[in-house]
């Protein structure tokens, strides 16, 4: 029987009472809100669980959010599961603090985390504790930095390529 | 006759000798050449109508002149040598394998079944030997290259060659049998025009000999769906992966050799060879072109398994021979012999067997024509056709008229 | 005799080799022909979509949805745009929704010629590759006459469809449709139903309904080990819950549950779903608009969205993050082909170099949909 967000979290709520999850409602999907250190576990939980089932990971990704005078920087991280017998899914959402932060892998779950976490490294910098194998996989190995961060600053040389934006390039720049 | 000729006019025995080789020698390697490139140009024209394509359309009369453009071309190509290539083995292979091919043209019939450059008595064991030289050359040029695509592709050669070598040698088996004779001409000579005078007709188990040895053919000269050495979507180009120019030439030379060697060995041994009716003895022309007709007709049924099937596995290609084409040629070498055994004295038991086989498979071509007859017309139905155009549903009132198109043009002459 | 001194030969398959299906290179090692170990390498097409996007306004990301997945422009725009609609929750005409499935499943079939065709191709058989590419050309003449383009066509919009079809089109598809039905038989029996070509395929690396879940494989290839999954009939969108069509599932039809000669029969049994569908489309096709009324500058609510959709390449999912700007804070696109290629070290154990093209094949690998 598939459930939606709320009874997900009632039900985790009950087979876990020492995680703090919450509800984070707001104009897009709703999501369940956990802390770092329970990933892990929370995960595990949401897979072996007999009404939950959440036998694939569809989706992992993060955002970066810079530093600001109200918020330090920090990421999030996005977790979509999905239920292919129950006909159900998930959102988990993760705050990680830190400007390159290190959270659980989920690999031992889903194998599917492996590619996933490897891309969110690759491309955002988060690190996952526990990964067998977190190397770059978009960018080449040499690359310096990870481009989807907001303070990422395009490079102008890369191996003696010669990188910067031509003057057309920059007649069109959005201001 | 031509040494006898040489020898009246005071020229030595030997020098004659080697006069007539080096004449039928320059010959054959000048036929190979042409007939190679002709036969690639025709190769790609049957693919292209097989892919609904048009094929070579550039170079002369409706492209029939491609093979020289890519001849010349070939032999002006740079010739690059790899950085750690074995030079020596490098360069030697693609003529071993040309020189393996080309030596078979010694022993094949061309037309009449006296005209053969030299009639050995031993022909066929001659033919099946010196084809097996190709395996040499194809493992140097794998092993040398220093390319591992090229040397998984040499290994696959000859795993593959030296495993067909036996089914395609007891293949022939059974003609061999009825004639008693390993002469190409005896082997010729002995069938007649008609379909049920021929050896492959001649009693089921010399059918089964014949198809083995088609078989076992096309595997030994990797083509199609036994091209596994040089099986592109898997090991790039095989054992000619780092070849270029003229060397490269020499390769495709080789295997389009190849396919006439195994048209006319196949039509001399099975399919009756240039032999002409009775009444129509002697009659040279006739009889060569009767012969060509055959062959190409065999040549065209590799060029015809090339583009339908697709390839084997290595596993399941070695599966075919040890498993499948070696146990049928041996029960067609022995249902031969206890056949031979049977219709010894009864003439007319093998004529009534000779005419039913072939009329059985004449019924199997007919019904395999309607096949695809079938085909070709579901090919043939029309698409893009005046029918769907506006202006035809338009009159027939499928579809509406469109809506009235306002006319803006006054509206903007006012406002001027 | 000693003993011989033996060791695994590495060997670079890629990134320009014949049948990766465009840029992927496969560090393999092996004994012989039998691979031990298979490693993808990806990003040789990493073009950095997800970080361009980041720029751009709403609208002005379709085309860039089109060179995502260029075998399935239509369904990659389909899926953005979706997402997009979802977000400022916009009510898309009802003849706009019939004329996306439509366009929609001519892509799916013309995606699967290729599939098909490439698979074919790499086992040896050229013949079907060239004739199905021809199938194809139809398809995009189709596909030409509503949109003007024929490979990325940047034909939907945030609310509907650029361009109504023209006039004759539907009678253009059923004419269509009556001469690819029986063509596509043929090709079947061409090569589908060849004894070598089912020998090569069958039971070669089966995936069973497990390793598919933990590896999160997708769309056919999910559906060739037997799950009856899809994203057009889990969760309905568009129209697809008014029209009937079947979820082909793998069923051994040559060996195991799940080798490749099933995942690679799905493709081939979709085919003819989608002609079923376009079929119901022709008759159901309504009068009216196109487009909804979408205001020029977009800006939805905060917030983070993600919509799945069943492309060619399965459940592609489009994750979008949005701070309530003209154009997203992050968008992240959740492709089928990088699933499909993570799981091949897995399942390529033990296989033959030639196993390994029949697997990347029946994988359906599309690289710059992989490394977008």
């Amino acid at each position: 029987m598939s459930l939606d967000t709320n009874a997900i979290l009632e039900r985790l709520k009950a087979q876990a009472p020492a995680l703090r999850l919450e509800l984070q409602s707001g104009a897009g999907d709703l999501a369940i809100k956990a802390e770092p250190h329970d990933l892990a576990e929370l995960m595990k939980l949401c897979k072996s669980d007999p009404e939950l089932k959440f036998e694939c990971l569809a989706s992992q990704t993060a955002s970066h959010y810079p530093k600001t005078e109200t918020t330090g920087e920090h990421f999030k991280l996005y977790y979509h599961l999905l239920s292919h017998s129950l006909k159900h899914q998930l959102v988990v959402v993760i705050e990680a603090l830190g400007s390159a932060p290190e959270v659980d892998s989920v690999v031992s779950v889903w194998n599917a985390a492996n590619w996933l976490e490897r891309e969110t490294w690759d491309l955002l910098g988060v690190s996952f504790k526990g990964h067998p194998d977190l190397r770059r996989i978009m960018n080449p190995e040499d690359w310096e930095g990870h481009p989807l961060r907001k303070d990422y600053v395009i490079p102008t040389q890369y191996q003696d390529i010669d990188n910067k934006p031509s003057e057309i390039a920059e007649s069109f720049k959005l201001s | 006759m031509i040494i006898e000729l040489l020898t009246s006019v005071g020229i030595p025995e030997l020098a004659a000798k080697f006069i007539f080789a080096g004449a039928v020698g320059f010959l054959a390697i000048n036929f190979i050449a042409v007939y190679a490139g002709v036969v690639s140009v025709i190769e790609r024209k049957v693919a292209a109508k097989m892919q609904s394509r048009v094929g070579p359309n550039r170079v002369g009369p409706g492209g029939w002149l491609q093979w020289l453009a890519d001849g010349i071309k070939l032999m002006l190509k740079e010739d690059i040598h790899p950085h750690g290539a074995d030079h020596f083995l490098f360069n030697m292979a693609p003529f071993l394998i040309v020189c393996g091919v080309a030596g078979a043209f010694a022993v094949l019939p061309w037309g009449p079944a006296h005209a053969i450059a030299a009639d050995l008595n031993v022909g066929i064991l001659y033919f099946i030997s010196i084809t097996s030289l190709v395996v040499v050359g194809i493992l140097m040029a794998g092993w040398s290259s220093n390319n591992k695509w090229a040397l998984i592709g040499g290994m696959r050669a000859a795993a593959q060659i030296v495993s067909y070598e036996i089914p395609v040698a007891m293949g022939l088996l059974p003609a061999i049998m009825i004639v008693g004779s390993l002469q190409v001409s005896a082997l010729t000579e002995s069938q007649g025009f008609m379909p049920w005078d021929w050896t492959a007709f001649d009693n089921p188990f010399a059918l089964l000999g014949f198809l083995v040895f088609l078989t076992g053919s096309v595997a030994e000269s990797n083509r199609a769906p036994f091209d596994l050495p040089e099986a592109e979507s898997e090991l790039v180009a095989g054992f000619f992966t780092e070849y270029s120019g003229f060397r490269f030439a020499c390769f495709t030379l080789g295997e389009f050799a190849a396919t006439w060697a195994i048209g006319a060995i196949t039509t001399a041994v099975y399919l009756g060879g240039g032999q002409l009716p009775p009444s129509m003895a002697g009659m040279i022309p006739l009889s060569i072109g009767l012969f060509v007709l055959k062959t190409m007709s065999v040549v065209f049924l590799l060029m015809w398994f090339r583009w339908t099937l697709p390839r084997f596995r290595i596993d399941q290609m070695m599966d075919f021979s040890w498993k499948y084409l070696l146990p049928l040629s041996l029960v067609a070498f022995f249902g031969q012999a206890i056949y031979i055994l049977i219709s010894w004295d009864s003439p007319a038991m093998q004529t009534i067997v000779s005419h039913l086989l072939a009329l059985a498979v004449l019924g199997v071509i007919f019904l395999f024509a309607g096949r695809v007859a079938y085909n070709i017309k579901i090919q043939l139905i029309p698409i893009n056709t005046l029918s769907t155009e506006i202006g035809p549903l338009e009159r027939a009132g499928k579809i509406a008229p469109p809506p009235a198109v306002v006319e803006e043009v006054e509206t903007a002459e006012e406002g001027a | 005799m000693g003993k011989l001194r033996t060791e695994l030969m590495t060997i670079n398959m890629g990134p320009q080799h014949p049948s990766t299906h465009g840029v992927i290179r496969f560090i393999i090692d092996t004994d012989g022909e039998v691979i031990h170990r298979c490693e993808p390498d990806v990003g040789y097409l990493h073009r950095s979509i997800e970080k361009i996007t980041e720029h751009l306004s709403w609208q002005g990301i379709v085309p860039f949805t089109d060179r995502v997945d260029y075998l399935c422009a239509m369904n990659s725009n389909w899926a953005y745009v979706m997402a997009v609609e979802k977000m400022i929750a916009v009510e898309v005409p009802r003849r706009a929704e019939f004329i996306r499935v439509m366009v929609g499943e001519l892509n799916r079939i013309s995606s699967h010629m290729i599939a098909i065709g490439t698979t074919d191709m790499d086992m040896g058989a050229f013949t079907p590759f060239i004739q199905l590419l021809r199938e194809r050309e139809y398809i995009n003449d189709l596909l030409e006459m509503v949109s003007g383009a024929r490979l990325t066509y940047n034909y939907l919009s945030i609310g509907g469809v650029n361009y109504d079809i023209p006039r004759n089109w539907l009678f253009k598809v059923e004419e269509f449709l009556n001469h690819f039905d029986p063509a596509m038989e043929q090709m079947n029996r061409l090569c589908t139903y060849n004894r070598i070509f089912i020998n090569r395929m069958a039971n070669l690396a089966p995936i069973s309904k497990e390793l598919a879940f933990d590896y999160n494989l997708v769309g056919p290839n999910l559906r060739g080990s037997g799950v009856k999954s899809d994203v057009r009939r889990d969760q309905p969108y568009s129209v697809y819950s008014e029209l009937d069509f079947e979820i082909p599932v793998g069923e051994g039809f040559g060996g195991e549950v799940g080798d490749c000669y099933d995942r690679f029969m799905v493709r081939i049994l979709e085919v003819r779903e989608s002609i079923k569908i376009l079929r119901q489309c022709i008759k159901m096709m309504p009068e009216g608009p196109i487009q909804a009324k979408v205001k020029n500058t977009i800006k939805p609510p905060e917030g983070h969205f993600y919509s799945r959709s069943e492309t060619p390449r399965g459940d592609t999912g489009y994750f979008i993050e949005s701070s309530g700007g003209t154009s997203p804070y992050r968008l992240k696109i959740r492709s089928g082909s990088f699933t499909g290629i993570s799981i091949t070290p897995a399942i390529s154990k033990g296989i033959l170099i030639a196993d390994l093209v029949a697997v990347i094949g029946s994988l359906d690998i599309v690289a710059p949909e992989l490394d977008r």
